[in-house]
């Protein structure tokens, strides 16, 4: 039983982590239909940031507020200087977002090195919580809390706030909403950012558990990826669903079949895609 | 004025001729080493830190053996085989290196080798542990100064049983090459001791989170006496955190491989890995002369702890200069020179040194323990096997 409930939980807080990085990519896809492959760098640049701040401070909300700022403003210098040129231009939008990809991850060996770090956790969070018999990091129990809360948040600002409306409507039909006269370009932006923001902050929050070091942005943006796939590509409610679904499979398949850990990950992938290649939340294009 | 240019071309042409050849008449023509490692990504840290312990020995002998200048010469590997392969060319036939040294992956050594000894060139591996390169794939060409990949595993396997009292042991290592070497040399003398493996977990390389693994490894508490583990790097840092963080440490103690528990992850891991034991190639901890010497000139030269990486691409550069400085600085005879590299020995911040018969580097395993002095982690010396050389093996 202990073993169910442990990996349960193992596999939430995983899946959490990863709805961060996910929700931000399918947010901007949705509305901007950019397949942002530096995704995963904001996460990178999100971690670092943080580390530093924690390093220097020891202020764990402190770094994450610095963090936040600092992958936001890249997010818009990202999206107001270059991919605005190339709007509705994938191919060339792939291949700028790759160029990003290797000016960040290049940027930040410079100023961090190669050296593997981890963040470490606020001092609240240090210790174990006892769940009847079970042992389980209370950080962990963090990540799961921190999910769910972004999770609703972001429900409630999709749904419930007029900013929410304006990013729906241009989801659906982007002339329309510029001909009611509202400035798209602040939109794109504001999405953009956002999407940054999450990812970021994924970075705060996964960097005690996974760590940060180079090449975790390519590893992340292929996880965000597999679970937009899953979930399809531009819904919110399906980057939380496949999120869980990732992180649960995942951590099971691990569990009762370790050698076969990354042929779990992938498979389910494979077999949403046969079945239904719009994933499971995806939309037809018309 | 078109004229005018290219009377200056045909000037500069002949002036840069000409003063060439003065050089070459004057003093003896610079040696050559051409250096390959990676740079870029997950193995820039690793490539840098072997790169840094090599220079630091030639910046110590002034870049000069027998009269003769040495000229460094750097390659990017990316860590890939294809790309040390065109490197490798690179430095042979644009930048005329005499020796080839370096390499931290075993498929970029394995990629280089046909080639090396094709052209005649000594290499000399000052990291990449493929068995087969020092054994049925070896050649007169081929140096290894690092290890071979189970070397010093072959020690810590017989130690944990016999010096340990070990009798059941879980073993958990990456899921690649090195890491099923690495076990294999280990549960080589565990087993042949009397020591029972009761289960193998290999993660593959990258995993984000060990947390399905380590409630597997739970099962096991108070039925095992220990976990051998071997991670590297980013997997290392998260592996030991989150041993400790599921609350393992204590329950099943962790005997590893010195790269669970490198210098250069120490800062990351803090609490989680105080105490823990490990075996190694090189201890920072080891108390003796040469190496107190060798640590306080790489902290004050680089201001950051040596790791094993360093201290390997530092003895890889010690033994080709002290072959140099044997032949007088006379590397176009090669006949010369390899023999003389076979035969080098001293000292290093490790202990002493040799090549085996098969140009595979002999050296003292470490046992070693993490602890905690003024706030800072480092690993520090419990125990010492002398000489394990590649073909190790303990009497019953």
């Amino acid at each position: 039983m202990s073993f169910w409930i442990i990996q349960t939980l193992n596999g939430l807080s995983f899946s959490m982590m990863l709805f961060l990085v996910a929700s931000g990519f399918t947010l901007i896809f949705g509305l901007m239909k950019i397949i942002n492959i530096a995704h995963g760098s904001f996460y990178l640049l999100g971690a670092y940031i943080g580390l530093t701040v924690l390093k220097a401070t020891g202020n764990f909300l402190l770094a994450t507020l610095a963090s936040s700022i600092g992958v936001v403003l890249v997010g818009i210098i990202m999206q107001r200087f270059f991919l605005r040129r190339f709007h509705m231009k994938e191919l060339q939008q792939v291949l700028l977002t790759f160029g990003f990809v290797f000016i960040i991850a290049d940027l930040c060996l410079w100023i961090w090195g190669g050296n593997p770090q981890a963040l470490p956790k606020p001092s609240l969070l240090k210790g174990s919580i006892w769940i009847g018999s079970v042992v389980f990091p209370s950080y962990r129990l963090f990540v799961i809390l921190v999910g769910i809360l972004v999770a609703i948040g972001l429900w409630i600002f999709q749904e419930k706030t007029k900013f929410g409306a304006i990013v729906r409507a241009g989801v659906d039909d982007e002339e329309m909403l510029r001909g009611t006269g509202i400035n798209i370009q602040v939109v794109f932006v504001g999405v953009f950012a956002l999407g940054a923001l999450l990812a970021g902050i994924g970075g705060m929050i996964g960097g005690p558990f996974v760590g940060v070091f180079p090449g975790v942005d390519l590893s992340m943006l292929l996880l965000a990826l597999v679970v937009v796939i899953i979930g399809g590509i531009g819904s919110l409610k399906g980057a939380f669903l496949g999120s869980l679904f990732v992180g649960l499979v995942d951590n099971f398949g691990k569990a009762l079949f370790p050698e076969l850990s990354l042929f779990t990950l992938f498979a389910p992938m494979a077999i949403v895609l046969a079945i239904k290649p719009t994933g499971i939340f995806g939309r037809k294009e018309e | 004025m078109r004229k005018h240019l290219l009377m200056m071309m045909v000037f500069a042409f002949i002036f840069s001729f000409y003063s060439g050849g003065q050089r070459v008449a004057g003093a003896a023509e610079p040696i050559k080493i051409g250096y390959l490692a990676p740079y870029v990504g997950v193995f820039a840290k690793f490539g840098n830190d072997l790169k840094d312990g090599f220079k630091l020995y030639l910046e110590e002998i002034g870049y000069k053996v027998a009269g003769r200048e040495i000229i460094f010469i750097d390659e990017d590997t990316e860590g890939k085989p294809e790309v040390g392969l065109v490197k490798a060319k690179k430095l042979v036939e644009k930048d005329q290196v005499h020796i080839l040294a370096g390499i931290i992956s075993s498929a970029v050594a394995y990629a280089v080798r046909d080639y090396v000894i094709e052209k005649k060139i000594p290499l000399v591996i000052t990291n990449a542990g493929a068995t087969k390169l020092t054994q049925e794939q070896r050649s007169p060409y081929i140096f290894r100064t690092s290890f071979a990949n189970g070397q010093q595993d072959l020690a810590g396997g017989w130690y944990a049983y016999a010096k340990m009292g070990v009798r059941k042991i879980i073993m958990m290592g990456s899921d690649y090459a090195a890491g099923h070497e690495k076990a294999a040399g280990f549960m080589k003398t565990f087993k042949f001791m009397g020591g029972e493996v009761v289960e193998g977990i290999y993660p593959p390389l990258g995993t984000n989170d060990f947390a399905p693994y380590l409630a597997k490894v739970a099962n096991y508490v108070g039925k095992v006496d220990r976990t051998w583990a071997f991670f590297a790097g980013s997997d290392a840092i998260r592996f030991v955190n989150q041993y400790d963080e599921y609350g393992l440490k204590e329950k099943i103690k962790l005997f590893c491989e010195e790269g669970v528990t490198d210098e250069a992850n120490l800062p990351s891991q803090k609490d989680a890995v105080l105490g823990v034991e490990s075996y190694a190639r090189y201890s920072i901890g080891y108390d003796s002369v040469e190496n107190k010497r060798f640590v306080s000139e790489y902290r004050k030269r680089y201001r950051y702890d040596p790791g094993s990486l360093s201290e390997g691409g530092y003895v890889g550069a010690k033994f080709i200069v002290k072959a140099l400085e044997a032949v007088g600085g006379k590397i176009e005879n090669q006949e010369a020179f390899l023999k003389a590299l076979r035969g080098v020995k001293f000292e290093a911040p490790r202990g002493p040194v040799r090549f085996d018969d098969h140009q595979n580097v002999i050296f003292s395993t470490f046992i070693q323990r993490v602890d905690k002095k003024d706030g800072k982690y480092n690993n520090i010396v419990i125990d010492k096997i002398p000489d394990v050389d590649q073909y190790w093996m303990p009497k019953k």
